[in-house]
């Protein structure tokens, strides 16, 4: 085998845990690293991880990680070959892809063209239909009058939902039931679209009741190889953010996964896709039916699941594809063996409605042991910054099948121990054994709406736990006091975390 | 040294004496010797009753924040003197001193919904917080007068801030 790094350098033009994790696939591939950094991010571990590190601007990432020339001039400076962008920020942005190749800096991704495609709803709903692949019932084109949005909402059927072009995250979007509905519905589409995208057009689909959303990995080269890993299941969500994904999906027949994924082969064919991406789909239970949603052109958040069960790395294959070279494997060499989950540790906090909640870690131990695997870039004493996005941290497990799974999920959740800030681990630990996600079959996007607050609820502790708790919140006291009279008594400066001369001076008190 | 512990409804009196492999605790008159130290910074090992408890403490304000089984327990933790000084001066002050509008994260101010010399009604929005992209508004409590304003719109603020004080209405004093 050829042990040729595929790049020389790798500039990694994103932060936290992201750009841990594209380094550390560098890393083993013997390519360095660059990293580039906020004001903010000074000392976090994606800098410490890199061979090389550039402060490109002020916290807010419109002036650092957002900052396209900054960039190619730390690549430039550096002599970095190539840029992965990691997800979010640039990841899907032309623009910078069309730059970068102007620079003579391979970006790690696709064509500017396909990512075009699929980056506008209605040109990627086009291009899936002239490739055969199945979409919602509805509009190709934004609708051009309401006259017209109440004679193609009576064709395709109540219930529909309506869609803004330019849309994401689910702003321009409304349900609606039954036609009386329907031209409200249409004027506050279209100008939340307006405010939120600075563009108005609106477009109509059927709304597919109770879906769950089902996603086939997928991975191109640039010698005309589509091949996928198979898929993940991504239902457990709330407004529209992923919480808690897996593979296999639970319902799948074997038929219905072939179709899908040979569906998701021919959708990057298409557009002629080089690099790792993500056809998403939506998945009719009742009826087995499933509809092209949208492709992600980029590593998704959620790869790491599709690592455990197929056992290939997918930024070194990123990586490998970027460079020209042929995918790293066939078709016929991917299997899908037993069952990962993932959660999305997010500092967030679940009795708060799920407010966003920086803060400083105090006490930090990740689980560890068996099929274990946690991607993250944090440490105590880290101070989660304000500005970016509150998804902190992955907790990945492999098991033989997903009871087994779901139960080493319950057995890491026990081990971690996150404090400091709140954070999301109470959820899904609730979630992991909560009884409807654990038969499987009803869980759609709905499940979280559904049940969480009604069924499903954070533990509350026994009673014998909060009386542990009380005793050792007076032993802490006890000792915090016994520290602070200490320091007053000796005269000397007292490093609080230092637990040695803790140790040492306690030991001499008990002694006196 | 004796503590007033409290959690939620519960009131204890706690009191802590070392032993050479643990403590000693009297809890509410009875005494138990627990097995237990802090093997690492924050974390306090304990054997209670023959189980074994592994508990992340933290100081907090007025307490302690124990967490074990993954849920956290704020407990409330003074000693007598800090009990009697309270006391004192919650007596003297405690009522007529209005109330402060802080912030429980990091963020930046992106309204102000009051003016000094306003009046305010309990649950009247005050001030608005931006954090990971999240705003959240900041209610008075109490009725009162709006008396000082520390932190202009734009301004970034740590965790904890006094933001807003209000005082109380004249008629309250």
């Amino acid at each position: 085998m050829d042990n040729t790094p595929p790049f020389r350098k790798v500039l990694v033009a994103n932060r936290g845990e992201i750009a841990l994790r594209v380094m550390r696939g560098c890393r083993e591939l013997g390519i360095a690293t660059v990293a580039v950094f906020s004001e903010a991010d000074a000392e976090a571990l994606h800098v410490r991880a890199a061979d090389e590190a550039f402060c490109i601007g002020p916290a807010p990432s419109a002036e650092s990680y957002l900052r396209q020339d900054k960039l190619l001039e730390v690549a430039r400076a550096t002599g970095a070959d190539a840029i992965h962008p990691g997800y979010g920020f640039l990841s899907e942005n032309a623009t910078f892809a069309r730059a970068c190749a102007a620079a003579g800096v391979v970006f790690v991704g696709p064509s500017p063209e396909s990512m075009e495609v699929m980056g506008d709803k209605v040109s990627a709903r086009k291009a899936m239909i002239a490739a055969g692949v199945p979409v919602v019932p509805g509009t190709t084109e934004p609708l051009a009058s309401p006259e017209e949005a109440v004679r193609v909402a009576a064709e395709i059927g109540y219930p529909v939902m309506l869609k803004a072009s330019a849309g994401g995250g689910g702003k321009g979007m409304r349900a609606v039931m039954t036609p009386d509905q329907l031209l409200p519905a249409l004027r506050a589409a279209q100008s939340e679209a307006r405010n939120s995208f600075g563009d108005d057009r609106v477009y109509v689909e059927k709304l597919v009741a109770a879906p769950r959303h089902v996603e086939v990995q997928v991975l191109s080269d640039t010698h005309g190889n589509h091949l996928h890993l198979f898929e993940r299941d991504c239902s457990i969500q709330r407004r529209h953010q992923k919480l808690v994904e897996e593979s296999p999906c639970p319902v799948l027949r074997d038929e219905v996964r072939q179709a899908m994924t040979k569906v998701a082969t021919q959708a990057a064919a298409a557009i002629d896709y080089v690099g790792a991406g993500t056809v998403e789909f939506l998945y009719d239970n009742a009826t087995e039916d499933f509809y092209f949603l949208e492709m992600n052109t980029r590593l998704q958040v959620e790869h790491p699941v599709t690592e455990m069960i197929t056992g290939i790395d997918l930024v070194h294959a990123q990586l490998v594809v970027a460079a020209g070279h042929p995918a790293p494997f066939t078709q016929d060499q991917l299997t899908q063996t037993g069952h990962a989950i993932e959660v999305r540790i997010c500092a967030e906090d679940p009795a708060e409605n799920f407010r966003p909640a920086p803060g400083r870690i105090a006490a930090l131990r990740e689980p560890t042991g068996p099929w274990v695997r946690v991607d993250a870039a944090w440490y105590p004493g880290y101070e989660v910054p304000i500005f970016y996005d509150p998804m902190l941290a992955k907790l990945i497990v492999w098991g033989a099948d997903r009871d087994a799974a779901i139960r080493r999920m319950r057995r890491a959740l026990a081990e971690f121990a996150l404090t400091g800030i709140r954070h999301n681990l109470a959820f899904h630990r609730a979630v992991m054994s909560h009884a409807p996600f654990i038969e499987g079959t009803t869980v759609d996007t709905g499940y979280i709406a559904r049940h969480f607050g009604e069924d499903l609820t954070l533990a509350e502790g026994t009673e014998d736990d909060a009386r542990v708790a009380m005793i050792a919140a007076a032993i802490a006291a006890h000792e915090d006091r016994k520290r602070a009279l200490g320091a007053a008594g000796s005269g000397a400066a007292t490093e609080p975390g230092n637990a040695w001369a803790m140790a040492g001076r306690l030991r001499a008190l008990r002694r006196s | 040294m004796a503590w007033d512990v409290t959690l939620g409804d519960r009131e204890s009196r706690i009191e802590v004496v070392d032993l050479d492999d643990g403590y000693r605790v009297t809890i509410d008159g009875q005494v138990i010797d627990l097995h237990a130290s802090f093997p690492q910074v924050g974390v306090l090992r304990m054997v209670h009753e023959g189980r074994s408890h592994s508990v992340d403490v933290r100081a907090i304000e007025d307490g302690q924040e124990a967490t074990l089984g993954g849920v956290r327990y704020d407990v409330g933790v003074i000693d007598e003197r800090d009990k009697a000084l309270r006391a004192l001066t919650g007596g003297a002050g405690g009522a007529g001193a209005g109330e402060t509008i802080s912030t429980s994260m990091p963020g930046k101010v992106v309204a102000l919904l009051v003016a000094e010399g306003d009046t305010v009604q309990p649950g009247q929005g005050i001030i608005v917080i931006e954090a990971m992209k999240m705003e959240n508004e900041l209610k008075a409590a109490h009725a009162g007068v709006i008396a000082d304003i520390s932190v202009q719109v734009g301004q970034a603020v740590e965790s904890g801030a006094a933001l807003v004080h209000i005082a109380p209405l004249p008629e309250a004093e």
